[in-house]
Parts: structure tokens; sequence; C-alpha cells
């Protein structure tokens, strides 16, 4: 094996540490009561219950498609390492948009101000690192989509999670308000 | 179905939804499905609300 395909493997673990730790210290700073760990209500807990189950189905059709693309000897210019990557994020997707829209993304500790800020500034250097890639290599590399898409993607995942936060905000606001003149 | 027998009492405490889920832990909006009857919720939450409201399971909860 070459040495720069060990570095690209020992560069992606240090990676996923680097972000996980980086997330445990962020939480334990901003969340209410200092613990890392986000607590939901009961109701929550259901909804992300079946978050999970929306998030496992959307996984189980993503990869019959794949197979079937497959099977049907349909190429695609996208590496497998692409194709394993983009299930990822189409499964966290739909799992996450579910949680936010049925209200069970937010745990009661948490501090929602910062975590936008968090996946914005994340989502933006994301994109930006992305673009970047894309303009001094090009989409393609040996005619594939090229592993550099992956910060473009989780880019483009953070700021669509932001963009329904935001509408899911406003479409709440506008019910508490509905909610208060109802009362009065 | 909804609890409007809930949301009176809420109201007559003078409690927001917000309030109200702060008092007994969970989100505001479990407190606004369970008054939209969206959401049934657990005996243990049940007590909670109503001790935080001053009414018996039966006042808010039994439907006739």
């Amino acid at each position: 094996m070459d040495m720069f395909v060990i570095g690209k493997a020992v560069g992606f673990v240090v990676g996923i540490i680097l972000a996980i730790v980086l997330i445990v210290i962020f939480a334990k700073n901003r969340n209410t009561d200092g613990s890392a760990r986000a607590k939901y209500d009961e109701r929550q807990k259901i909804v992300r219950g079946k978050g999970y189950a929306v998030g496992f189905y959307t996984a189980m059709g993503y990869f019959v498609v794949v197979l079937m693309f497959d099977i049907l000897c349909v190429k695609f210019p996208l590496t497998t390492g692409m194709v394993a990557f983009l299930g990822l994020i189409i499964t966290a997707l739909a799992c996450v948009e579910y949680c936010i829209i049925k209200d069970a993304y937010w745990g009661l500790n948490e501090n929602k101000k910062s975590y936008k800020w968090f996946f914005g500034i994340v989502g933006l250097i994301n994109l930006a690192i992305g673009i970047n890639e894309v303009r001094e290599e090009g989409f393609f590399i040996d005619g594939f989509i090229s592993d550099n898409l992956i910060n473009l993607t989780v880019g483009v995942f953070l700021i669509i999670i932001l963009i329904t936060v935001f509408i899911k905000d406003n479409m709440d606001k506008r019910a508490e308000l509905e909610d208060t003149e109802e009362e009065e | 179905m909804k609890n409007l027998r809930m949301k009176a009492a809420r109201a007559a405490k003078d409690l927001s939804q917000d309030d109200l889920a702060k008092l007994v832990g969970v989100s505001r909006q479990t407190i606004n499905s369970i008054e939209k009857g969206d959401y049934n919720p657990t005996i243990n939450l049940c007590i909670a609300i109503c001790k935080e409201l001053d009414r018996t399971l039966d006042e808010l909860f039994w439907e006739e």
C-alpha cells in the first residue's frame, strides 16, 4: 500500500476523532447544565426513535437503488468512497430533518443559538474548502467525481439543516403567536 | 382530541406553554402537542402537570 493512501486513511481517522473531541468540548461549554449529552423529554425520545427509523429506511432505499444500478451495469462517475459517503449524508439528513420538523432535534439542555452559529460557521468553512478544491482540481479526477467533494457535501448538508431550523423557528413563532392570541 | 381543560387550567394560573414546560421539565412543543391532542403523555408527566396546575388527574385527563 502506498504511503499516500495510508496517510489519507490515518488523516481520515484522526479527523473523525478530532471532530468528536471538539463537539464534546463545545457541548460541555455550551449546554446549559454543563453536560456533553443532550437531554430529551419523553415525546422527543419517541419522535427521535421514529427519526432513526426514517434514517434506517432511507439507508435501505439508498443501498437498494445503488445495488439496482450495479446489477443493471449503470455506472456513475463516483468513487466507492463517495457512494458510501453520500449514503451516510442522505441517511443522516433524513433523520435530522424529521427530528427538526417534529421538534425533537434540540435537547432541553442545549443552547440552540450557539449550535446554530456552530453549524453556520462549520458549514461555511466546509463550503469554502469544497469550492476551493473544485476550483483547483475540478469536479472530476480520472473521470470520477473526486473524494475532494466531501467538504462541499458536508457544507451543503449543514446549510440545509440550518435553513430547515430557521424555517421551523419561524413556523413555531407564528404558531406561538396564534396560540397566545387565541388564549387572550 | 384537544385538551381544552388543561389549556384553561394553565391559562387560569397565568402560565404560558413555555412556563409550564419549564416547570415540568419538557419542551414547549410537548405541552403544545398535549393541548392539541397530538401526544398522549405518560402518567408521570400527567401527574407533574396536575401538581403544577393544582388539579387532579380526573379534572385534566379523564375523558367522559
